[in-house]
């Protein structure tokens, strides 16, 4: 699409627009924005930078969320309203979710509501560019790699309005009880060449509101929304309702939802099948979610923190140092620590491996304080850097802390990926802001058996990286399998784990051919010693309240493709033909496939077969039978627990205190009365 | 000695609210991000909920004994401080230690009746020349503070119950809660010398 923003021809699109759009309509300009300077802050309107036009503006913007047991769907409903006395083409685009599975976009222009079909990339530009160029109304979406959603509507008419619809899933996992969804909207200010291009109308004029149901099968215990001043409330059937509206706003703040689950739930497993009839294959969802006895770690760890003080670094650098700060505040005296920065080349900040004791940690503390950010991101002469000088007889853990996308030095997945299986050290990532490469990121910290967290910007930092901490001061379940048999299961998600951290889910998506009794294992070693955890439960014949699972399931298949291909598993060709498969079967929007909007007669016209219509109408019928209930538990151990503890509880940092009173404190109450009375006597 | 109402009926009402089902806890817990958006009777309520079992009933007994004492001393005196304390516990915990999402337990509250009762005692006692009973009321006050401020610096709380896997004791609520009680003393004047009136007129 010659008008795309990362297009190699973004230069002649500049010039392009006003002669792209002569048929039908007269003139048809490009894409409306606002005022802003440069770069890109947040989700909205995007406009060329050399447009004299006044931008698009968005009269309502309405998120409607409904976080159900294992995922999420997000509804985005907004107006767009043209000021300029000539049509326009309208550009939408927000930061992409993560995992995030596209599955709707309609457009009410007039009376004609217009719905998308999921088609390949280059035939969903062609047919975009022939209907805007003959002057229908046309409508498209895509995904541009990990960085954000494109939306394009045409025409918005002169001095009249268009609506528009939205709709993605993502699946939702627990960290020790705790769930976080994010509705991205904060331009992570990663993808310099569209900030050159583009500034962005973020103002919403009239409602913004964000609505958010929580249908959980466990009871909360709480939620917090950082930044957002909502109301809570409880709905008939019984769930928890978060409700924020304001009159006006901004889309250039990340609206992040913390719930907490209550404490001492077991240990569990729950799956969430779909199987629409005996003839079709099943899909399911598997959460388990271990409920086991991981001890605090004694003796002391070796912990490296490799910081990105790049120029994107800018403005998040004291948030850093603040949480690195914190963290190596709260070392014990028999921790050791070294600090590895790097920009456009890695230094090390600390000479050798640093004993945390209070003298050390202070000088290290001042010395953090006086770090510039500048320069590119060279991510891999950091690693690389981080990964010498090791002591084989410590445990040692890497911390990873950047917020965007390595332009410098070696770029290949590959590399990465080569670079932390030669070596026994976890890596736990933290990727500050939106449109950051959070594949590479699962790369790197996947291969070395870490973890890794996204933070955004209106999230807390500091505690994120506090409750890391915290699960490595605890025993890890080491070289975790997990099998199913006695039912045929297929086309699952990876079931080997180097390691389950405490507190950590493991959530899987995979295929099944018939109902029928099932066995799940868990096999893992913990402290030295072989352990194994199983149960029993049923895969049903027929479960039709959770269709959309099964584009969950394609989402994570293309994801494991893509990241195959990506370390050099599979070859590109290949893997970019199993990718559109996928995409094109369960309507997905991927960097190989987009949504093209139309008519139903537009559809008629280029033989765009209605699949995702079908699978749309679908999914509302089970969403409106799901609204009616309250949430369904869908644990299957419960006739025979696969823990027999409960599943952990938060750690001291961002979570639970309280004040406590021991007995011995009694029994000093108890003796100051006797003395009392003792004295009273003698007086 | 007249009947301890007040402390019967909040020992009362945080054992029903432990045995009710878990939602009525959650929703009466001091809960940071709830009191932000405007649940500000958590500032108070949240005293009344505890993490477990162990947790209610230390809590309870302290707060059973130094509730007792304090309000057949002082019934307006029990109400005044009680609420101060709860407040001024819950804020300290909410400003102070920020980190926090969830905080329960009445133990904020023991610590200012015992930060009350004691300094009383001690002037009490003074006033009445009782120098070595005065004497064991002024060590039970310099240990109460030396213990909590150790614990601040210790970074974790003496003596006290393991509350269970994840949660954290709170020593910031232990000396809020002192020294509200030591201040309220210094200040709520007259409860305390109404009450040294009544001592002075059984001599």
């Amino acid at each position: 699409m010659k008008n795309h923003p990362n297009n190699n021809q973004i230069n002649s699109s500049k010039t392009a627009y006003p002669e792209g759009r002569k048929i039908g309509f007269g003139i048809v300009l490009t894409i409306i924005g606002l005022l802003f300077v440069l770069p890109i802050h947040g989700a909205g309107v995007l406009k060329p930078t050399s447009s004299d036009l006044q931008s698009l503006e968005i009269l309502d913007h309405q998120v409607k969320v409904t976080l159900n047991n294992g995922f999420a769907r997000t509804e985005i409903s907004q107006t767009f309203y043209n000021p300029n006395q000539q049509e326009l083409e309208a550009l939408y685009s927000f930061p992409l979710p993560e995992h995030a599975s596209l599955s709707e976009m309609t457009i009410w222009a007039g009376e004609k509501e217009l719905q998308g079909e999921v088609v390949e990339k280059t035939k969903a530009e062609q047919i975009y560019e022939e209907e805007t160029a003959n002057g229908n109304e046309a409508g498209l979406a895509q995904k541009d790699s990990y960085q954000r959603f494109d939306f394009w509507v045409n025409p918005v008419p002169a001095l009249g309005e268009v609506r528009m619809r939205v709709v993605y899933y993502q699946p939702l996992k627990l960290d020790t009880g705790i769930g976080v969804y994010k509705y991205p909207l904060e331009e992570g200010g990663t993808d310099d060449v569209a900030a050159q291009f583009w500034t962005s109308n973020e103002k919403v004029t009239g409602t913004f509101a964000i609505e958010v149901e929580i249908k959980s099968a466990w009871p909360l215990r709480g939620i917090r929304t950082p930044g957002f001043q909502g109301t809570q409330s409880t709905d008939a059937e019984g769930d928890l309702v978060y409700s924020f509206q304001s009159n006006g706003g901004d889309l250039s703040k990340d609206f992040v939802l913390y719930y907490m689950l209550e404490d001492n739930l077991p240990g569990r497993v729950e799956v969430i099948p779909f199987r629409e009839s005996s003839e079709k294959t099943g899909t399911f969802m598997m959460v388990v979610t271990p409920g086991v006895d991981l001890q605090p770690l004694s003796g002391g760890s070796d912990y490296v923190f490799v910081l990105d003080v790049s120029g994107s670094m800018q403005g998040k650098l004291h948030t850093l140092v603040e949480g690195v700060k914190q963290t190596i505040g709260s070392f014990r005296p028999e921790d050791r620590f070294r600090i590895v920065l790097f920009n456009n080349e890695a230094r090390e900040l600390t000479r050798e491996w640093t004993p945390a004791t209070s003298e050390q940690v202070n000088y290290a503390l001042s010395t953090l304080d006086r770090i510039q950010s500048g320069g590119g991101t060279n991510l891999y002469s950091g690693l690389d850097l981080a990964l010498r000088d090791m002591d084989d007889d410590r445990a040692t853990s890497i911390v990873l802390v950047t917020d965007g996308v390595t332009n410098t030095g070696e770029l290949s997945p590959k590399a990465f990926a080569g670079m932390m299986s030669r070596n026994d050290i976890r890596v736990f990532g933290f990727l500050l802001g939106n449109s950051a490469n959070w594949p590479l990121m699962k790369t790197i910290c996947d291969s070395s058996g870490g973890f890794y967290k996204s933070v955004s910007n209106s999230d807390d930092i500091i505690g994120q990286v506090l409750l890391a901490k915290s699960k490595v001061l605890y025993e890890s379940m080491h070289d975790v399998q997990l099998s199913v048999s006695g039912v045929k299961t297929f086309d699952v998600s990876p079931m080997n784990y180097r390691k389950v951290y405490r507190g950590q889910q493991l959530v899987l998506f995979g295929r099944y051919a018939k109902g029928g009794k099932a066995e799940l294992r868990l096999k893992a070693l913990m402290t030295g010693e072989d352990k194994e955890y199983i149960t029993e439960f049923d895969f049903p014949e027929i479960d039709t309240l959770n269709p959309e699972l099964e584009r969950l399931w394609a989402m994570d298949a293309i994801e494991t493709i893509e990241w195959e291909s990506s370390v050099g598993l599979s070859s590109p060709a290949e893997s970019d033909t199993a990718i559109t498969d996928l995409a094109l079967q369960y309507q997905l929007v991927t960097d190989y496939t987009s949504m093209i909007v139309l008519s139903d007669e537009a559809f008629a016209r280029h033989g765009v077969d209605r699949r995702n219509k079908d699978r749309v109408a679908r999914e509302y019928k089970a969403q409106s039978e799901r609204n009616k209930a309250p949430a369904v538990s869908r644990r299957v151990d419960q006739n025979k627990p696969m823990f027999q503890k409960p599943a952990p509880r938060i750690p001291s940092s961002g979570g639970g205190g309280g004040g406590a009173i021991h007995p011995f404190a009694i029994i000093g109450l108890v003796l100051l009365l006797i003395g009392k009375r003792f004295f009273g006597k003698q007086s | 000695m007249k009947l301890p109402w007040l402390t019967l009926l909040t020992g009362v009402v945080a054992v029903l609210v432990f045995v009710s089902p878990v939602g009525v806890a959650s929703g009466l817990q001091l809960d940071r991000g709830a009191v932000f958006q405007g649940a500000y009777w958590q500032l108070l309520t949240g005293h009344l909920t505890h993490w477990s079992f162990d947790h209610l009933i230390w809590d309870l007994a302290m707060f059973g004994i130094l509730g007792v004492l304090v309000e057949a001393r002082s019934r307006k005196a029990w109400i005044r401080l009680n609420l101060i304390s709860a407040l001024a516990v819950s804020l300290s915990v909410i400003f102070i230690q920020a980190e926090l999402e969830f905080y329960r337990g009445l133990s904020g509250l023991d610590m200012a009746l015992a930060g009350y009762w004691f300094v009383v005692m001690f002037q009490d006692c003074r006033l009445k020349g009782r120098s070595n009973e005065s004497w064991m009321w002024g060590a039970a006050l310099v240990l109460l503070f030396s213990k909590a401020l150790f614990e601040i610096v210790l970074g974790n709380a003496l003596f006290v119950s393991n509350l269970g896997d994840g949660v954290v004791n709170v020593p910031l609520a232990h000396l809020a809660g002192a020294a509200v009680g030591v201040v309220f003393w210094r200040y709520d004047r007259k409860g305390a010398r109404s009450a040294l009136c009544l001592s002075r007129g059984h001599l």
